[in-house]
């Protein structure tokens, strides 16, 4: 059987990363650490204070959620009548279609950060901190990538079709509750630290060198915040994510 | 009565968005023999199948088939061949490619199993079309070729003959004369009454969500 049509899926970072560079560059960033703060460290990319912010903000979040948003949604119906007959088991497969969805998704994330950062440095921007640069990739791993992982297994369970869906899942599910959270009181600072792309930024604040890129997101920060906590708190959100839709679909009478 | 060897549905009622669908359904489908279902859009016959198959529960009454209660549970009949209306396969692979990928779920058939059904209902196992360039009338075969390639003891069949051409026709009661012999139930919804004349050992006619008993020559011009 011909299997080539399967890698079309990732050809689909690459428009996106280009993109983001084109942004980036309006940006006028001086390092790839500063691109990836912008781009990828949560603060930036959804602040929406400017046109180029939205613009940014809906290139890094909607992009994944669009083409495997409604990957489960797509396949029940014929699931339903050919698939489910043969196994008994309706769990199976969509454990099966989740996992696959979740892969392409993380495959989609890092090729876009891996052409991203290629690309900045074929542009002659380069990584100005290379001994921490594995913190920053994992800072943003660890949070946009798992958070956008869980938004998008969210909406597969919510069987979500229709993409204004996906707008507003994303808006109830991260875009004001993360404003709310960075904008709260500072007798609050616990709600910055639930709002997964600030993670990126507050982990990025340990790291001495790149207290500088920071520039006026500093007095948003907590001091102590770990990466380690970021990546537990978005496998748990995940998890969670995953258990109550597990439940729903098993409560839920599929029909076709 | 041995229950393994009937389809029985007890006051089986169901609403969906709100209209009844359904209506106090009471049914013993005796196995081996060939049913169709009657009756004009609308009537229930789609969902009267669906019951059957397991694929939406009743809100009240029970559905068991060849003694296995499907109601109010996830599970489907044991061996079951289900061709609905409107729903297609992958649009990305070949029919030979589509009925393989619903072979290996159950192992029952090989690649000469998919091939010989394809034969059978008058596609070309080694046509390298897509199945999103098929004709209505090609999908419509396939779609019968993926139900009985495995040959279940229970095939559920909605409007299996829409699109079909005579000779598609044709080659649909060959196939139906030839399972009924090796001993399955078939149950058949359709308006192409015609389609199945002389095939069929009892209607039901549907109407408004209720099923009653239809002598096989009557002339319902509601049908």
């Amino acid at each position: 059987m011909k299997t080539w049509h399967l890698y079309i899926p990732f050809l689909y970072p690459l428009p996106f990363a280009l993109l983001l560079v084109a942004i980036s560059a309006n940006f006028g960033i001086t390092s790839v650490e500063q691109g990836l703060l912008i781009c990828f460290g949560g603060l930036g990319s959804l602040d929406m204070l400017s046109f180029w912010q939205i613009l940014l903000c809906g290139i890094v979040w909607f992009p994944p959620l669009i083409i495997f948003g409604s990957r489960l949604a797509d396949q029940l119906n014929r699931a339903a009548v050919y698939i489910f007959p043969r196994t008994q088991s309706r769990m199976r497969w969509y454990a099966k279609e989740i996992r696959i969805t979740a892969i392409y998704a993380c495959i989609y994330y890092l090729l876009l950060l891996m052409i991203y950062i290629a690309s900045l440095i074929l542009l002659d921007i380069s990584i100005s901190q290379p001994h921490t640069m594995h913190v920053a990739l994992t800072a943003i791993l660890g949070a946009v990538v798992l958070n956008q992982l869980a938004l998008i297994i969210c909406s597969n369970v919510l069987h979500l079709k229709v993409q204004a869906h996906f707008v507003i899942l994303f808006l109830v599910v991260l875009y004001f509750p993360g404003q709310i959270a960075m904008n709260w009181p500072h007798n609050l600072p616990w709600l910055k630290m639930l709002y997964p792309p600030s993670q990126t930024a507050l982990s990025l604040h340990n790291i001495p060198e790149l207290n500088e890129l920071m520039g006026f997101y500093f007095e948003r920060t907590i001091p102590g915040f770990s990466v380690t906590f970021s990546v537990a708190y978005n496998v748990i959100l995940i998890t969670l994510i995953i258990s109550l839709g597990a439940h729903f679909l098993r409560k839920k009478n599929l029909t076709v | 009565m041995n229950e393994k060897k009937y389809i029985l549905l007890k006051n089986v009622n169901k609403k969906l968005a709100g209209r009844l669908v359904l209506r106090d359904i009471n049914l013993e489908l005796a196995c081996g023999q060939i049913y169709a279902f009657t009756g004009r859009n609308g009537s229930g016959k789609t969902m009267l199948l669906r019951m059957i198959s397991g694929l939406i529960f009743p809100d009240t009454g029970s559905v068991e088939v060849f003694g296995q209660d499907i109601s109010g549970k996830q599970v489907f009949p044991e061996s079951l061949g289900l061709m609905i209306e409107n729903v297609g396969l992958w649009d990305h692979l070949t029919g030979l490619e589509n009925l393989m990928l619903l072979a290996r779920i159950k192992n029952i058939i090989d690649e000469n199993g998919a091939r010989r059904a394809l034969e059978r209902v008058g596609l070309d196992p080694d046509d390298t079309r897509k199945y999103k360039a098929f004709s209505l009338g090609m999908k419509q075969k396939l779609a019968f070729a993926q139900a009985f390639m495995e040959q279940p003891q229970l095939l559920i069949l909605d409007e299996p003959t829409n699109s079909m051409d005579e000779e598609a026709v044709d080659i649909f009661r060959a196939i139906i004369r030839e399972e009924k012999m090796r001993g399955a139930t078939i149950l058949i919804s359709t308006h192409q009454k015609e389609d199945v004349q002389g095939l069929v050992d009892v209607y039901y006619h549907m109407k408004d969500g209720s099923c009653t008993l239809q002598e096989e020559d009557s002339t319902d011009e509601e049908s």
